[in-house]
């Protein structure tokens, strides 16, 4: 299929926001193309080029997005800088440039999604001395070929930001309406495959029953089921009856892969950390048994307290100097925990008896441990073991309903976390400012966004500017730099890529930004390296919270 | 294994002929003599140098062969050289090329030729005007356009050849009737064209050298430069600029 039928198509979704309708067109455009155009065009309609967990990244950045298109348009570098913050978005400004073009070529190749896949493998491949001009040559040769709308979509794509308001669960839907399959078997294939792209192939080759033939595989994550927050303790015995309670640790997810003699580690964005991880690696290779997934928490310890979860990050980013790193991090592993065993998925029994599997495979070593549990309907042993969790300095507890089903990807009332303090908001960062006076050289103030799930699109909730470190404000001025879109007098704009934890005191409704909501007084609390920008809290979670304090407020 | 020698003029022709467009060519040596094509990265023009084996003072070529070749530093290294001074260059294996001039022996590595940007067929072109000038004559109208923008429009008719530029407050036209040209079809055509390429293809000739203009209407151009006392071929081929304002 050529690049421009996908662009042209692009071009025309963009300006609708039924997602109704946009599901129904993208059923209809992706009906009837081959396995090869569908895979590609599935991802590349999220702005993704590979499934979360795929390993690969193109690595191209906002720079090397303006060289190409100097090389190629004969443009010089103020030109695009006007441009992009004229229309506030490079696609639109490589659209625009190729548009004015004056200069012919001699040669053209028309584009094609083959190609265009074709050159991002390439691309992703690339590595070390001379990638970095490999990379731009490659660009360029694409954007000389290109016509001005395929420049656009092209380079929302390769910065991973289509604005076309098509998230998930649109095309979950487009999916289920083109091949007439229930939204839900849709989601399902989803959740366990992690790669819609796939999903959409097997939907057509296979239908419904191919989809329901896709199970778990080892070596392929899985989305790890969430847990919502508790009301009350009481509340949860009422709902429950039977609660199994564990502590809810101070520490960072992992789903842990281990068979056909390998062992691979997932993040809870579904990316492979096996390499930051290597002692955990040798002990479950020796203390666990041999062909299951499981699902626990990585907790640091220092003299026997859990260190702060930046540390496990830290450690995740780790790409060299990784054993010394494990003398000065040391971690440890608690499985709650398991949803692959004996070859076949077990996702579907219930806690209790996934419970008992999980404690006949995994051999409790000092490294590696079976989570405690306790089974109660007594809220005052469920308060106990809370307490205790407290006072070792973790986050608090999980109840969780011991006849539920492990359900990936899934924020339901059978798992339900209980933590003293006010909830936090995740939120990603789509601008900033600079500092004034000594802080000039450092950027001091960032622009927060939640996501509205439905269209994918970002909307901005408030800036944040307090609870900034003296070293964190230089660590992450330099952590930006490279996905600086443009710049503005002071004002920085981001390709949307990191996401910052923040405290608030109240939530107010505000016309000021595009939510409808501020924060009032919000505070920095942590960058949440482990959190995808899909992954930020929703605008639904904000109408929650804001909801939430006023029904405080007057009960009070 | 390949052993030639040249006089420095020819060397300098063609590697400059190659930079004005590339960093990085791929030399071909077969048993007609030394070919190279490249076109720039945003395929708005091409060159191809050509040097046949009877300009060459001594031509050794095994078998036929291609390089990659880093010309910018070939080219840097070459302006060393006086332009009677015999070079020598020599490629015994695939990874170094040797040129030696004097008491000067110069060796750079190969770059691997599957790495240089792919050559495209030379496109086929039909143009109904045929200019032959002194080089010379043609580079000063350039040189002198540049002065006052950023592009040219080439013209032809039974009149003569023009070249024409336009700034905000002054104009140039450079005019040469049959007379005064070497050859003249007197076709009709005209094409505008991006002075920054044409300053570039201009350097790499002199006074006294020939130069063939093929041109057509809103379509690429073809220059042929006839240069070192016409032992060597440089041709460029480049796109037009759309004329609409």
């Amino acid at each position: 299929m050529l690049f421009k039928n996908f662009a042209e198509f692009c071009a025309v979704i963009e300006d609708i926001s039924s997602t109704l309708e946009l599901a129904a067109r993208i059923a209809d455009f992706i009906k009837d193309m081959d396995d090869d155009d569908l895979y590609n065009v599935v991802l590349f309609l999220m702005g993704k080029v590979y499934p979360p967990w795929d390993e690969r990244e193109l690595g191209v950045g906002v720079g090397l997005i303006y060289e190409a298109l100097r090389v190629a348009t004969g443009a010089n570098k103020s030109k695009i800088e006007n441009l992009v913050r004229d229309t506030g978005d490079l696609g639109l400004a490589a659209e625009e440039l190729l548009q004015t073009k004056k200069q012919l070529t001699l040669f053209e190749e028309e584009l094609t999604i083959a190609k265009i896949r074709e050159v991002f493998d390439t691309m992703s491949s690339l590595s070390g001395e001379g990638s970095q001009k490999r990379k731009i040559r490659l660009l360029v040769d694409l954007y000389v070929s290109a016509t001005p709308v395929e420049a656009k979509y092209l380079t929302r794509l390769i910065l991973g930001e289509m604005r076309l308001g098509v998230g998930e669960g649109i095309i979950r839907d487009a999916i289920a309406k083109a091949w007439n399959i229930e939204s839900d078997m849709v989601e399902r294939a989803y959740m366990i495959t992690n790669d819609f792209g796939r999903v959409a192939v097997v939907a057509k080759n296979e239908g419904r029953k191919g989809l329901e033939k896709l199970r778990i595989e080892l070596h392929i994550p899985v989305k790890m089921m969430l847990a919502q927050v508790a009301e009350s303790i009481d509340e949860a015995v009422k709902e429950m009856g039977n609660v199994a309670v564990e502590w809810k640790f101070d520490g960072t997810r992992v789903q842990v892969h281990w068979g056909n003699g390998k062992v691979t580690i997932y993040s809870r964005r579904l990316e492979n950390v096996t390499k930051a991880l290597p002692e955990i690696v040798d002990e479950v290779k020796t203390s666990v048994k041999e062909g299951v997934i499981l699902d626990g928490e990585v907790v640091a310890m220092k003299d026997n307290r859990p260190m702060p979860f930046q540390h496990i990050l830290r450690r995740f980013r780790r790409k060299y100097e990784v054993r010394k790193m494990m003398e000065r991090i040391p971690v440890n592993v608690h499985f709650f925990d398991i949803l692959y065993h004996g070859g076949k998925e077990v996702i579907d029994l219930p806690l209790e008896k996934r419970r008992k599997l999980l404690e006949s495979v995994v051999e409790n070593s000092g490294r590696i441990s079976v989570a405690k549990q306790v089974i109660t309907s007594d809220a005052a042993v469920i308060e106990k073991v809370y307490n205790e969790a407290l006072n070792a300095g973790h986050e608090g507890a999980m109840l969780k309903n011991p006849r539920s089903a492990y359900i990936p990807g899934k924020r339901g009332k059978h798992w339900l976390k209980l933590k003293p303090v006010m909830e936090t908001l995740d939120l990603v960062v789509i601008a900033g400012e600079w500092g004034e006076g000594k802080r000039s050289h450092v950027i001091s103030s960032y622009e927060l966004a939640c996501l509205d799930p439905v269209t994918g699109k970002l909307v901005p909730v408030g800036k944040v500017a307090t609870g900034f470190t003296d070293e964190e404000l230089e660590e992450y001025t330099e952590l930006f730099r490279p996905v600086i879109e443009y710049e503005e007098g002071k004002k920085i704009v981001f390709q949307p890529k990191y996401v910052f934890e923040v405290a608030y005191q109240e939530i107010q409704k505000s016309p000021k930004y595009e939510s409808g909501y501020a924060l009032r007084f919000p505070r920095f609390i942590g960058l949440r390296d482990d959190k995808n920008v899909e992954e930020v809290d929703t605008l639904e979670r904000v109408e929650r919270l804001y909801e939430g304090q006023f029904k405080a407020r007057k009960t009070t | 294994m390949i052993d030639v020698v040249v006089t420095g003029d020819i060397l300098k022709a063609v590697t400059k002929a190659m930079v004005a467009l590339v960093s990085e060519a791929r030399f071909h040596f077969n048993s007609d003599g030394l070919r190279s094509r490249a076109v720039d990265p945003a395929n708005v023009a091409m060159v191809i140098a050509n040097v046949l084996k009877d300009s060459f003072d001594v031509y050794k070529v095994d078998e036929e062969k291609t390089i990659g070749v880093d010309v910018n530093r070939v080219y840097d290294v070459s302006k060393a050289i006086k332009g009677g001074e015999l070079v020598e260059m020599e490629i015994e294996d695939e990874t170094t090329l040797k040129v030696k001039f004097g008491s000067v022996n110069y060796s750079v590595a190969l770059i691997d030729p599957s790495a240089i940007r792919k050559e495209p067929k030379v496109p086929n072109l039909e143009l109904p005007a045929k200019i032959v000038l002194d080089a010379g004559e043609f580079k000063k109208a350039i040189n002198a356009a540049d002065k006052i923008s950023d592009h040219v429009v080439f013209r032809s008719d039974e009149t003569g050849f023009y070249i024409e530029a336009e700034g905000d407050v002054d104009r140039i036209e450079f005019h040469m009737t049959e007379a005064e040209l070497i050859e003249f079809n007197k076709g009709e055509a005209r094409s505008m064209f991006s002075i920054e390429y044409l300053k570039e293809f201009v350097k790499t000739a002199g006074s006294g050298d020939i130069l063939t203009i093929y041109l057509g209407n809103n379509y690429p151009v073809r220059l042929i430069f006839e240069v070192a006392d016409g032992k060597a071929r440089v041709e460029y081929i480049l796109a037009p600029r759309i004329e609409a304002e």
